[in-house]
């Protein structure tokens, strides 16, 4: 009887339908776009129609342009293991406090992403500025001989984006954390285990998936990052983010820009099919 | 332990060191951009709200979370209803396309659809903006409404079915009153990922159309003066109250619909 309801009818679809038409036109449509004009010969609008070239992918098959390719991955290999190693620890640890506690060490954690990305690159900008506490500190510590700016490197712009993604990294592993039963630690405290034991056999292996989805949704946001390397990486480093916002806003070479937008969205996606792979289950 | 303890506490520091000073400089009584030690001033406060141009983007800003995040909300609801009902296989698809906008890189998506809205006619409109805070937070209404529509139980739409009550009257009747608060929590949710969203706006805005973020992007890039400052605390501030809301909202739990009786 309660599959008359809970059946996927075709009525229950129905429902759907809107939705799935905007994300089609949203987000379909505008990828399989951004496909056709890297495809097309350069113009004066954005997208000259009739004409196809390979010419823009050619012209990407040189070594400064794999080097910014790889520049990229590098930040976004950073940032997923900053950002896993970092949230592990921290939702650990807030899980461990007492219930009124852990409400406002998750309020706190989660405050900055109710302030715009703009606001923390330049709450970053500022930190790290020759004036900002970090370098005066470092000066009056004799640590360099003058008050440096640190805030033009790519250590800069990892540390920015970092701070912007651990909100989530901590969010996902806390309630991947109160997903364990908490029996199980005491049984395992009951057999024996010493506080170590228990982390490294019971604890850890049950954070695994949680911990997947961290680095996964580390490395992908670290792949696209732009502000933090636009603000605060600094003339010698350039991600594809950057170069693609280069090439088409300031060059207007819209289907280059397409075309190295196409090259980034097919190493997240590769990225992604090698993690569903390699982890031999589907990723959300 | 303790060097976890400590760990901890210098991270949830650390992620807040940049908000916080950025607020602290916007009270700065001159231009430069190092925080006020003595003498506070609201003078930049004053500045910000005469002046047309950011009057304009906190309008801007205004109508374009309501309009993105009723939209979000009205395409949401039904499609996640439709998800939870559906077969694993159905869910995993839509799933799979709901969650996209989350993980594309912003500056290639932004590119397509700047590309679509060149054809379109809407280049710089606001519409052009709306449909695209829609589309991205959509993925967070439909994961804050997705665990809830689990938790209806079936047997409260067995009955209203029962009762000859069709599928839309279920749903509008029986499934919207009971979310009522996650709806509107969700709602808020998305209000505040459009005020913030900074990215694609910046892409995608033009004079008639541009929010906060995107009218603080070129100052920061070029002239920074505490009213990029002033227009950061302003909107954290905004978005804050949004947040507390959302709390109060939250705490408006329909009795049953936490299973395990563990909610805070």
């Amino acid at each position: 009887m309660a599959t008359v309801v809970t059946s996927p009818s075709r009525g229950m679809r129905r429902y759907a339908l809107p939705g799935v038409l905007f994300l089609l036109g949203t987000i379909a449509l505008p990828l399989l776009l951004l496909v056709r004009v890297s495809l097309c010969e350069r113009g004066s609008g954005f997208y000259q129609s009739g004409t196809w070239t390979l010419e823009h992918y050619r012209s990407l098959a040189r070594l400064d342009f794999v080097a910014i390719a790889a520049t990229t991955m590098v930040y976004a290999v950073v940032i997923s293991l900053f950002v896993t190693s970092i949230g592990l620890p921290v939702s650990l640890w807030i899980a461990s406090r007492s219930p009124r506690w852990q409400t406002l060490l998750l309020s706190l954690v989660v405050l900055p992403k109710f302030a715009s990305a703009l606001a923390i690159v330049f709450g970053w900008q500022q930190l790290l500025s020759s004036a900002g506490p970090f370098s005066q500190l470092a000066y009056r510590l004799g640590v360099t001989s003058e008050a440096v700016p640190l805030n033009r490197s790519p250590i800069a712009a990892m540390l920015a984006e970092v701070s912007m993604i651990v909100p989530y990294a901590i969010v996902v592993l806390y309630a991947q954390r109160l997903r364990i039963d908490p029996r199980l630690t005491v049984v395992a405290a009951g057999l024996g285990a010493s506080p170590s034991q228990i982390f490294a056999r019971v604890t850890l292996p049950l954070m695994v998936p949680g911990i997947r989805t961290v680095a996964a949704l580390g490395f992908v946001w670290g792949m696209g990052a732009f502000l933090g390397p636009s603000m605060l990486a600094g003339p010698g480093s350039t991600t594809l983010a950057v170069q693609i916002h280069k090439t088409a806003m300031e060059s207007s070479r819209w289907p280059l820009a397409a075309a190295q937008s196409v090259v980034l969205l097919s190493l997240v996606a590769f990225v992604g099919a090698a993690m569903r792979f390699a982890t031999g289950r589907r990723w959300r | 332990m303790k060097i976890v303890s400590i760990f901890a506490v210098c991270v949830v520091g650390f992620l807040l060191l940049p908000v916080v000073l950025t607020i602290w400089i916007s009270f700065s009584p001159d231009s430069f951009l190092t925080p006020p030690r003595g003498e506070w001033s609201i003078k930049w406060y004053r500045e910000f709200f005469s002046d047309p141009r950011w009057q304009n983007g906190v309008a801007n800003s205004l109508t374009t979370a309501i309009a993105s995040a009723t939209l979000a909300v009205v395409l949401g609801v039904p499609l996640s209803y439709s998800m939870s009902r559906g077969t694993p296989r159905y869910r995993r698809t839509i799933t799979t396309l709901v969650f996209l906008p989350m993980v594309l890189p912003p500056v290639a998506f932004g590119l397509g659809l700047l590309g679509l809205y060149a054809i379109l006619g809407l280049v710089g409109s606001s519409l052009s903006l709306i449909l695209t805070h829609g589309a991205i937070s959509l993925p967070v209404v439909c994961l804050l409404l997705g665990n809830h529509f689990g938790e209806i139980p079936p047997e409260l739409e067995l009955a209203a079915a029962g009762l000859g009550a069709s599928r839309g009257q279920i749903l509008r009747r029986v499934i919207i009153p009971i979310l009522r608060p996650t709806i509107l929590a969700s709602f808020l949710a998305a209000m505040v990922i459009s005020w913030n969203e900074s990215l694609l706006t910046i892409l995608l805005a033009g004079p008639q159309s541009e929010t906060l973020p995107a009218i603080v992007w070129p100052q920061l890039r070029f002239a920074a003066s505490p009213l990029v400052a002033v227009a950061s605390a302003v909107s954290i501030a905004l978005a804050v109250v949004g947040v507390s809301s959302i709390r109060r909202l939250g705490r408006v739990r329909v009795g049953g619909s936490d299973p395990h009786g563990n909610s805070r």
